[in-house]
């Protein structure tokens, strides 16, 4: 898909392409908005609270997450199959930057694109259509930059994800995987303060809490001090080297697939 | 009859080739069937989930929401399983290779569907199974014949649907370069169908039945099931009619494609 | 009284297919306009063309890209709706009948392969048998005169990705005529080939041709196909036919042509025949009467329009001025009188 947009790019059509792209991606974001207002709605019933949220709490919360999700989407572990089962990724790996580093910046700018196009208009709805009540104030500077941390998190499984597909030539299943993984082990579907008990000792140890659980707890949260940033973020930290350290060594593994396979 | 025969041994004799020659691709047959597993599980963990907190969404249970959700995910398994080259047609008619299939003295719909078949979609069978026959187990459904078989009908339409929503929205490629953003936000609409109506106020569950037929999807065709006779809502009895009439309609939007489509080169 | 759609495969008469382009707009705004208020622009592909094949003829179709070729293909083979005039095959409206037309035709896109990749190729040939509903019997004849042509048997068990893209032609050529159609389209059936592989293919269609008299239509920039091939060649150019008959005296329409052949002592080629072919025209200054251009077997030729300047003058001066080796004069060759014709020799 991304390769997709990317020759569309090159034609005098790409400006309308990549608008009517943009146009029909922030239409299904605002449909699934709506949606979950009406389930939570309906699953809150006669219910102020479920523990400890209201309905409000929840759906900002909900739709919040599901937003970022779709703007963190890079497709890189898709375009990283490809490229393989292509063969296209031998030029590449000639180029002397770090494979890595450069599979992110050319995410970066579509990453700025999606925020602006998708998650701000998103966020305009949310408030005017759906009454949402953002508390603004120093958790917002902390909420971005636990965001950009998010970012990081989200791109390297991504990566890593990509690597996979590296043996396997395949990665709709792989990637699919991943994301209901996230999706629910990360709070962004149902908010871990849902969860069972034991099921939340297990979410709370696992990286994927570090993508939607902590920057939301930053931006939403009342009576949280630099304490509980400091936590956060340090969570998030924490993660991202592991699994960036993780993704580094894998790599080196994984490349050989590729020296193998290629000429 | 004839004709039905033959078109069935084509595309048996196609697909199972098909079949053969995407087994060799060991991992890529696996990753996918377990891909489909952990996106449908997923969707179940969630029910669940929101389960543990709350006794019931509507008047709907834990129960009767997963033979909904079973229900859901077997009317999308024809259109999964046998209608997977829809997502290259906008790519196949770019590059002219569409052409291909007007050579051929038969229906080229049916044509070009033959030529491939998306295994996981097999998976997703066997899960929607799963969940439809435990759960009506749990809730104790009292089968009756008359009712089984208006519940496979109903699902025979309600997978029509779902085929026409797909074929009608790809088939724009004939004309938009958005073929398929257009499809991701018809599908974003068609998941409203994962969830019974009654959780929409008054308007949307009105558009759902008369204009959009996403009530259509699940939750009409389930009342036969899951409500006693007096007290299934009346659009419900219409659910077998529905596919047909969103089918035809699909068919001729292709249709119009394909009369219109004129290739590249000159 | 027969008609003409009973006597002849193919009959086309006054066949005109027009597209409306949409003028696209620039910019957002552009586009904006766009959906309310479309600017159309309408061309024209095919202009009025009319003619008929005979039964087991094998025509060439000839024209520049853009000329409507692909277009009248098209039409011939149900997949476009004329805009006016009519077409016949086999007695059926190609767009009205498509599936029914499609029981007797067949076709092949040099390019594009319609058989299905990742299958040995047998396999195909067994779902075509299928689909066209081929007997038994008939199956195992053509299968048999296909392997004495051009040992098929070999290529059954490759998968059709595996094969070159001489494997590939081939067996797209079998696949064509395997139902036993009246009429068959090739359409560019030798493009990227080697010379060995094209003789083979050029073979393979000419004996079927004669052995089934089936009526063939060839779209193809190859001319040594053509010549190989087709005794009729129809020229199409901007949607109009600007020639339709016999290959042979395509020469004669345009006049009198000779080819002066000429071999030089140490001249070095590539600078040479801009050179000389500047001095040439101002020497004869006739628009066109004088080409020159460089042959396959390093010979160069000189094409003289007899009638705008006399040969003798040609080879006097040439002579005179430059260290001729050796010389020939001949016809015109067919080739070089069909680019002449795409240049707008005739027009």
């Amino acid at each position: 898909m991304k390769g997709y947009l990317g020759m569309a790019r090159c034609s005098i059509m790409a400006n309308i392409v990549y608008r009517a792209h943009f146009f029909f991606t922030l239409g299904g974001t605002i449909l699934g908005i709506t949606l979950q207002f009406f389930l939570w709605k309906a699953i809150y019933g006669d219910a102020l609270l479920i523990k400890g949220m209201s309905f409000e709490d929840t759906f900002l919360w909900v739709a919040l997450s599901s937003t970022i999700f779709t703007m963190f989407k890079t497709y890189v572990d898709w375009e990283m199959c490809y490229s393989i089962i292509e063969g296209s990724i031998t030029q590449t790996l000639i180029k002397p930057t770090d494979y890595q580093l450069y599979m992110l910046s050319s995410r970066i700018g579509d990453l700025l694109l999606n925020t602006v196009i998708i998650a701000l208009p998103t966020i305009v709805v949310l408030i005017a259509g759906f009454h949402a009540a953002i508390p603004i104030g120093i958790n917002l500077l902390f909420f971005v930059l636990s965001l950009i941390l998010s970012f990081l998190l989200s791109f390297t499984l991504e990566f890593i994800v990509g690597l996979i597909s590296f043996r396997t030539n395949s990665i709709w299943g792989i990637s699919t995987t991943k994301d209901v993984i996230i999706m629910v082990m990360s709070g962004a579907v149902v908010p871990l303060a849902f969860f069972p008990d034991w099921l939340r000792g297990v979410a709370d140890v696992l990286p994927f809490r570090a993508m939607y659980d902590v920057p939301m707890r930053i931006l939403l949260s009342e009576n949280i001090g630099v304490m509980d940033y400091a936590k956060g973020l340090g969570f998030q930290i924490l993660w991202i080297t592991v699994l960036v350290v993780l993704s580094r060594i894998y790599f080196k593994q994984a490349i050989k697939v590729v020296t193998v396979n290629g000429g | 009859m004839n004709t039905i025969s033959r078109y069935l041994k084509i595309y048996t004799m196609v697909v199972s080739q098909y079949v053969k020659s995407r087994m060799q691709y060991r991992a890529d047959f696996i990753v996918g069937m377990f891909g489909m597993l952990a996106s449908n599980l997923a969707n179940v963990v969630i029910l669940w989930l929101v389960f543990t907190n709350i006794p019931s969404i509507k008047g709907w249970d834990y129960n009767e929401l997963l033979f909904f959700y079973g229900f859901f995910i077997l009317a999308l398994t024809p259109q999964q399983l046998f209608f997977d080259m829809f997502w290259d047609l906008g790519h196949l008619l770019q590059t002219g290779d569409f052409i291909r299939y007007y050579f051929r003295p038969i229906n080229m719909m049916f044509y070009f569907i033959s030529w491939r078949l998306d295994i996981k979609g097999l998976t997703q069978f066997l899960v929607g199974i799963a969940l439809t026959i435990y759960a009506s187990i749990q809730i104790g459904i009292n089968w009756t014949l008359p009712m089984a078989l208006l519940l496979f009908i109903n699902w025979v339409s309600a997978s029509l649907i779902m085929i026409a929503l797909l074929v009608g929205s790809m088939s724009s490629a004939f004309w938009i370069i958005n073929s398929v953003s257009l499809t991701g936000t018809i599908t974003s609409i068609r998941d409203f169908g994962r969830y019974p109506l009654d959780i929409f106020n008054k308007t949307f569950r009105i558009i759902f039945t008369f204009a959009a037929p996403i009530g259509f999807l699940a939750y009409y065709p389930t009342q036969i099931a899951l409500r006693p006779a007096s007290e299934i809502p009346a659009a419900a009895w219409f659910s077998p009619i529905i596919g047909f009439v969103m089918f035809f309609l699909a068919y001729q939007i292709w249709r119009k494609g394909i009369n219109s489509y004129s290739g590249t080169g000159s | 009284m027969m008609s003409d759609q009973e006597i002849f495969p193919v009959v086309v008469k006054d066949l005109t297919k027009k597209f409306r382009i949409l003028n696209r707009r620039e910019g957002l705004s552009g586009a904006f306009k766009d959906l309310f208020s479309r600017d159309y622009k309408t061309t024209t592909a095919v202009d009025g063309i009319s003619f008929s094949l005979n039964e087991g003829e094998i025509v060439g179709f000839v024209g520049p890209n853009g000329a409507g070729k692909s277009t009248t293909i098209k039409m011939l083979t149900g997949v476009l709706e004329p805009t006016g005039g009519t077409v016949t095959v086999n007695g059926l409206v190609p767009f009205r009948n498509r599936a029914k037309n499609a029981k007797n035709i067949g076709v092949v896109f040099g390019q594009r392969t319609q058989l299905w990749w990742d299958l040995p190729v047998i396999e195909s040939f067994k779902v075509l048998k299928e689909i066209y509903k081929v007997p038994d019997e008939q199956y195992e004849a053509t299968m048999a005169t296909f392997n004495e042509l051009v040992n098929i048997r070999e290529l059954y068990n490759k998968q059709v990705r595996t094969m070159s893209l001489g494997q590939r032609m081939l067996c797209d050529i079998v696949a064509a005529f395997l139902h036993n159609p009246k009429i068959i389209f090739l359409d560019e059936p030798t493009i990227g080939l080697d010379i060995s592989v094209k003789t083979k293919i050029r073979t393979l269609i000419l004996e079927l041709n004669r052995l089934r008299k089936t009526t063939i239509i060839l779209t193809t920039h190859d001319i040594a196909d053509i010549e190989a091939l087709c005794r009729r060649i129809v020229i199409i150019d901007k949607g109009r036919i600007i020639y339709d008959g016999d290959l042979a005296r395509v020469s004669s329409i345009i006049g009198d042509f000779r080819t002066l052949r000429l071999t030089f002592d140490q001249v070095h080629v590539p600078d040479f025949i801009p050179a000389l072919q500047k001095d040439l025209g101002e020497q004869f200054s006739a628009e066109g009467a004088v080409t020159v251009g460089e042959d396959e077997d390093g010979w160069i030729s000189i094409i003289v329009q007899e009638d705008l300047v006399s040969m003798i003058d040609v080879l006097s001066h040439v002579s005179r001025n430059y260290p001729v080796k050796d010389i020939k004069i001949e016809e015109i060759r067919t080739e070089d009188v069909i680019r002449k014709i795409y240049e707008g020799a005739l027009t």
